[in-house]
């Protein structure tokens, strides 16, 4: 199986940890990934608040290309750029746009025949021959840690769309996080809303919901929580420490990339991915 | 001519139909999946008002009784067959003809029918399917049915919950995506009321708030129900709930709402669901075989003159048709089966009776669970035969053959209730046109359950030997027919209900004459050209009297009913008419005096009008820029507390009307909550894609209408919205009981509820029955009702009223009747006062009373009352009862 990589924007700049615990692991289980060659903006934020043209064309221009490579899936580990590529592929299925993509089709000079298989990094993962190489690698137990696994929205809806897990009673982190010997906590703000990027224009905002969010997971013990979302990560870590935090004496919870739990129970080095965490994990090495 | 038909789900409409459908001669086959019949009347016990019995009797409630006699009855006819466990696995349509197999436990069919009655209710939806709401997952989150459960086993009252959160509509009136249906499902705020009044009896001060979407109690039971919660400070708070949260390590249920415009999050103990109503996916299937969609069925509204049929020889009723509760069901059930009913040949008695002079016992072990054997041969030397089951046709057959070739003429049934049984062996008999009779003793009732297991043999021999001597007195039954008796139907009012009554039963050759009290016919509903439901009122009862006017029936306008006299089969009624009075002889009458409009505490002016005035013209609304309409304005308040039913989809029809011709008017419907029940879901969904805005406002508090320099401004108490500008006001009159009401049940004899409408003989049940032979009710006088339920009511009793005279004009095999020995009567009058039904009568020069054997009920009510004993009741004479009570007492032993 050929399969294409789009890291989009948040992987090369905020969350680099995460491409890189990324990477680590698809090498560490032998499997390889190819970066689709000149890839562009997946649409989000920017692009789709202002032009529903280009929230279609961006993506669609990533997804020619890739299957101009000849990509049969496309590992998209990023939610927004996940969500955006998954849109994409719907509106050209279901909403009558074979204009736009005979438009794009000629300004490009490619052909799309909106075939790619595309995998979130947690559908990638789960697939057995990875999941089963996994369970065997394991160097690092993690001896039962409770872990709070977050969704958010991106990764699951509209669920129409996107199809990835049941929207509103997701399981399939945390099925993973046993796979890999921790044990997921039951928590219920797992799709609560992070405050997406109101964290720039309202902060107090997103201060109220990420301590919603943190507060119930430790509420059920949980000792860190994961996510597959740059902008969740960087909400959940970030706004932890906010001087307004309305629960500064509690315990802050480290906010981690599955990939980077995988990648520490894999043995992989992990401890410069954790540098870059604002709360740091409390995982030892 | 005999046709056959299959009826898919013995539930209380499947079972009815198939009633009407057999006694009219047809041959019919009743599939049902489960093993019982009774559908959801007998497994979700108090899911109606009115059995409310079933609440804490365990084992026994009304519907499981109603229903078995139902059923036995039908299982002893040989012109149907009940199949219960049974799946049908194919089903083909051609030329008019049904090619069925049918998968039953012993035995598969192959049969070929005529037409095809789509009766299997509905299936509660899945709340797993809704993961938002954690059923399945969270302890604290259940079913309706669940909680009752626990209040039945007593395990509630174990652990009390403090505060109780009940959540409607889960899986109905969904649009957007994800699981539910978009319609409503009808019955479960009713429901989830009920649940409340039953956990309030057994935990008063449990702490309860409903989250509701609209409270759709719009059947007059329901009204009540919703007093008493509001007494038992039940909170009711209208807001959609996206999800429930658990409290951590607790798990309890955490609900997020809206409170006076800010989230508050309020933990509680329990959570209950109110499931909606879905289609079983087995007959989507057999729906599927005969090209019908799940969307065309829930789109399928029936045209007015035939509301239950898809296409010929297909037909749907009860819930299956549109989710409604019990009451409906019953009328929606006669309604379907009117077109197969017909007015039967007079077959007076060719019947050659056999009359067998050997006694015998029947048991019944009741699928195993009574210990009959031990009783066999212990009190009596006589023929027995055991059965196990009576809902089974080959238990049934047993019991007749056992009477043939023993050559039975009197039996003891010892089993479980009379009830049950009895209507179910007399049937039996008189298909072999034998003259048995019968006494039931209840051993499972009386004495298992009572006494248990020890000493049941001992309880069980003496109430064997105490039927054994009452069977000894009782009299043989006798061909009885009834003479004198006159064809006419009398209708009392001349508007919709009454007009379609007419047509339905002049269709059917039957004559009648209408009496309306004013100078026109067609009640309040006459003037209104604007589409109601579909229907242009106007000229539909203009082409309704023109029909009646070609068939001979006699309309009398100006006309007012002012003596009635007479009994079942014959009544004469003295009409006056312009100072004159008229005979009238008639064997049926039915009361359709309908409702009257209630205006409540508002005025007309000219721009402020009712639906009535916008309905009759058209040209009003093209006169205005913005509308409104201001429901409820003459029910639902201090005046008239119950629901009109008819209002919302009467605004509903004509914003739709008036948004469909002119999009660019502004139309705005105030309300409390907007009734579109069932299917009427529908139009409330079109309606707000159309742009139609809806306003709520509380239930008794009003918007305040201010009239300013020629407009009319609504005040809202809606934070989001300014006060609304409107060139045209429309309120919304209410429906309360009519005045004669009062009058007519008096005359008649019939009872009134609590809100003035005519009372039938179970609101649930009885399908539009009053208790009372000869008597009918159609319509509004019964309670509120839309045009369509109208329709179907006015459907309903026509059928009504021909089994009724399908009934007297046959010779019937009677034994439970009273008779009168006239040697004692002294024409005291007081079984004539004390009949709920009024058979007696005093027959003129002859000074006696005299008690017409087809009319009588068999209730004894006069037999115990003649103070001379001159009244006999045939199945259950002094003697008979005497001597059971000397055995039973023990004496001679």
């Amino acid at each position: 199986m050929k399969t294409g990589y789009y890291p989009g924007c948040s992987l090369h700049s905020t969350a680099t940890e995460y491409n890189e615990s990324v990477l680590a692991v698809v090498k560490a289980i032998n499997d390889e990934v190819k970066e689709i060659e000149d890839w562009n903006c997946c649409g989000a934020t920017a692009g789709h608040s202002t032009s529903a043209e280009l929230a279609l064309g961006l993506p669609l221009r990533n997804l020619m290309l890739a299957e101009k490579e000849g990509f049969e899936e496309l590992l998209v580990p990023c939610a927004a750029c996940y969500n955006l590529f998954k849109t994409a592929q719907f509106e050209v299925a279901h909403g009558q746009k074979q204009d736009l993509v005979a438009d794009l089709e000629h300004q490009l000079g490619l052909t799309y025949q909106n075939k790619i298989n595309v995998l979130n990094f947690i559908e990638y993962v789960l697939k057995p021959e990875n999941i089963e190489k996994i369970k065997k690698l394991i160097k690092r137990p993690l001896g039962g840690i409770k872990v709070a696994a977050y969704y958010g929205c991106l990764l699951l809806r509209p669920h129409n769309v996107v199809g990835f897990d049941n929207p509103e009673r997701p399981t399939k982190m945390e099925k993973l996080l046993e796979a890999l010997g921790a044990s997921p906590v039951r928590w219920s703000a797992k799709n609560e809303c992070c405050g997406g990027s109101q964290a720039l224009s309202k902060p107090e905002l997103v201060v109220r919901l990420v301590n919603n969010i943190v507060t119930n997971a430790r509420d059920n013990e949980a000792e860190l929580i994961v996510t597959a979302c740059p902008l969740c990560q960087a909400n959940l870590d970030g706004r932890q420490i906010n001087w307004d935090f309305p629960d500064q004496n509690k315990q802050l919870l480290p906010v981690l990339y599955i990939s980077e739990l995988i990648g520490y129970a894999l043995g992989l080095p992990a401890e410069k991915w954790f540098a870059k965490h604002l709360v740091p994990p409390s995982l030892k090495a | 001519m005999t046709k056959s038909y299959l009826v898919i789900g013995a539930g209380a409409v499947g079972l009815q139909i198939a009633q009407d459908l057999k006694e009219n001669g047809h041959e019919v086959w009743l599939v049902e999946e489960s093993t019982m019949p009774g559908g959801k009347f007998n497994s979700q016990k108090p899911l109606e008002p009115g059995i409310n019995l079933a609440y804490f009797s365990g084992t026994y409630h009304p519907g499981d009784y109603l229903f078995t006699s139902k059923a036995v009855s039908l299982m002893a006819s040989k012109r149907v067959k009940v199949l219960y466990g049974s799946k049908i696995s194919v089903i083909k349509e051609e030329e008019g003809k049904f090619y069925t197999e049918i998968i039953a436990p012993k035995e598969n069919y192959t049969k070929v029918f005529d037409g095809v009655y789509f009766t299997p209710g509905f299936i509660p939806f899945n709340p797993e399917e809704k993961a938002e709401y954690l059923y399945g997952i969270n302890n604290f989150v259940l079913t309706g049915l669940e909680l009752e459960n626990l209040l039945k086993t007593g395990e509630l009252k174990k652990n009390p919950p403090e505060k109780v959160a009940f959540i409607q509509c889960v899986g109905s009136r969904n649009n957007g995506i994800g699981p539910g249906k978009p319609y409503c499902s009808g019955f479960c705020c009713l429901y989830s009321l009920k649940e409340i009044d039953l956990l309030k009896k057994v935990l008063p001060d449990t702490i309860v708030k409903v989250f509701y979407l609209d409270l759709r109690l719009y059947n007059k039971g329901a009204e009540k129900l919703y007093q008493k919660a509001v007494e038992n400070n039940v909170s009711f708070i209208r807001n959609m709930i996206s999800a429930i949260k658990e409290e951590p390590k607790s798990y309890k249920p955490i609900i997020r709402y809206l409170n006076n415009g800010r989230f508050k999050d309020e933990l509680f103990d329990l959570v209950v669901l109110a499931q909606g109503a879905e289609l079983s996916p087995n007959i989507k299937t057999l729906l599927a075989r005969l090209n019908i969609t799940e969307n065309e069925l829930l789109e399928f509204y029936g045209t007015p003159e035939n509301p239950h049929q898809i296409r010929p020889g297909i037909y749907f009723a009860g819930s299956f048709l549109n989710p409604m509760d019990g009451a409906d069901s019953m009328v929606s059930a006669g309604a379907a089966a009117f077109p197969q009913i017909n007015l039967k040949e007079s077959v007076q008695s060719t019947m050659e009776i056999k009359y067998f002079t050997n006694t015998g016992i029947i048991f019944c072990n009741c699928r195993g669970s009574l210990p009959v054997d031990e009783l066999k041969g212990t009190v009596a030397d006589l023929p027995s035969i055991t059965i196990s089951d009576c809902l089974n046709e080959d238990e049934l057959g047993k019991v007749r053959s056992f009477l043939l070739d023993n050559q039975i003429g009197k039996a003891v049934f010892a089993g479980c209730s009379k009830i049950k049984i009895m209507p179910g062996l007399e049937k039996l008999a008189y298909e072999e046109s034998i003259g048995a009779r019968f006494e039931v003793v209840n051993l499972k009732e009386q004495g298992y359950s009572l006494y248990g297991k020890e000493k049941f043999k001992a309880i069980a021999q003496k109430l064997l030997a105490g039927a054994l001597a009452r069977l000894k007195f009782s009299t043989t039954p006798a061909l009885k027919v009834k003479n004198d008796i006159t064809f006419d139907v009398v209708i009392i009012g001349g508007g919709l209900a009454g007009l379609k009554a007419a047509e339905a039963l002049t269709e059917k050759g039957v004559s009648v004459t209408v009496v309306e009290k004013q100078d026109s016919f067609g009640g309040k509903h006459k003037n209104k050209v604007i589409p109601l439901e579909g229907i242009n009122l106007k000229e539909f009862i203009e082409k309704i009297v023109l029909k009646l006017e070609n068939r001979g029936a006699l309309l009398l306008k100006n006309a007012e009913i002012v003596e009635v006299s007479g009994a079942p089969g014959n009544y004469q009624l003295i009409i006056e008419r312009f100072g004159k009075r008229l005979n009238i002889n008639a064997a049926a009458v039915i009361l359709a005096t309908g409702t009257q409009n209630s205006y409540g505490h508002y005025r007309k002016t000219s721009q402020i009008i009712f639906q009535e005035d916008l309905f009759s013209s058209a040209d009003l609304l093209s006169q205005c820029d913005s509308i409104g309409f201001l429901q409820c304005a003459g029910s639902r308040n201090d005046l008239n507390p119950i629901c009109s039913r008819n209002c919302c989809v009467s605004s509903l029809d004509a914003a739709i009307y008036v948004k469909e011709k002119f999009p660019e008017k502004d139309v705005f419907i105030f309300h409390q909550d907007i009734m579109a029940y069932g299917k009427y879901e529908y139009k409330y969904l079109k309606a707000r894609e159309l742009g139609i805005k809806f306003v709520v406002y509380n239930r008794g508090q009003y918007p305040e209408i201010k009239s300013i320099g020629g407009k009319i401004q609504v005040v809202t108490n809606e934070n989001y919205l300014d006060d609304v500008v409107l060139d045209l006001l429309v309120l919304a009159e209410g429906a309360v009981p009519n005045k004669e009401n009062e009058k007519l049940a008096e005359l008649f004899r019939v009872g009134l509820d609590e809100f003035g409408f005519l009372r039938e003989s179970h609101q649930d049940i009885s399908g539009g029955y009053f208790p009372k032979w000869g008597v009918f009710v159609a319509g509004e006088a019964q309670g509120p009702k839309t045009v369509r339920e109208i329709l179907s009511s006015a459907q309903n009793t026509a059928k009504n009223v021909l089994t009724y005279l399908n009934q007297l004009q046959n010779s019937q095999l009677k034994v439970n009747y009273s008779e009168v020995i006239e040697e004692k009567c002294a024409a005291c009058l007081t079984c004539v006062r004390v009949c709920p039904y009024s058979v007696p009568v005093v027959i003129n020069g002859k000074n006696v009373a005299y008690i017409d054997p087809i009319s009588c009920q068999g209730c004894g009510i006069c037999a115990s009352e003649c103070p001379n004993k001159a009244i006999v009741q045939n199945n259950r004479p002094h003697q008979g009862v005497l001597a059971e009570i000397r055995v039973l007492a023990g004496e001679g032993k």
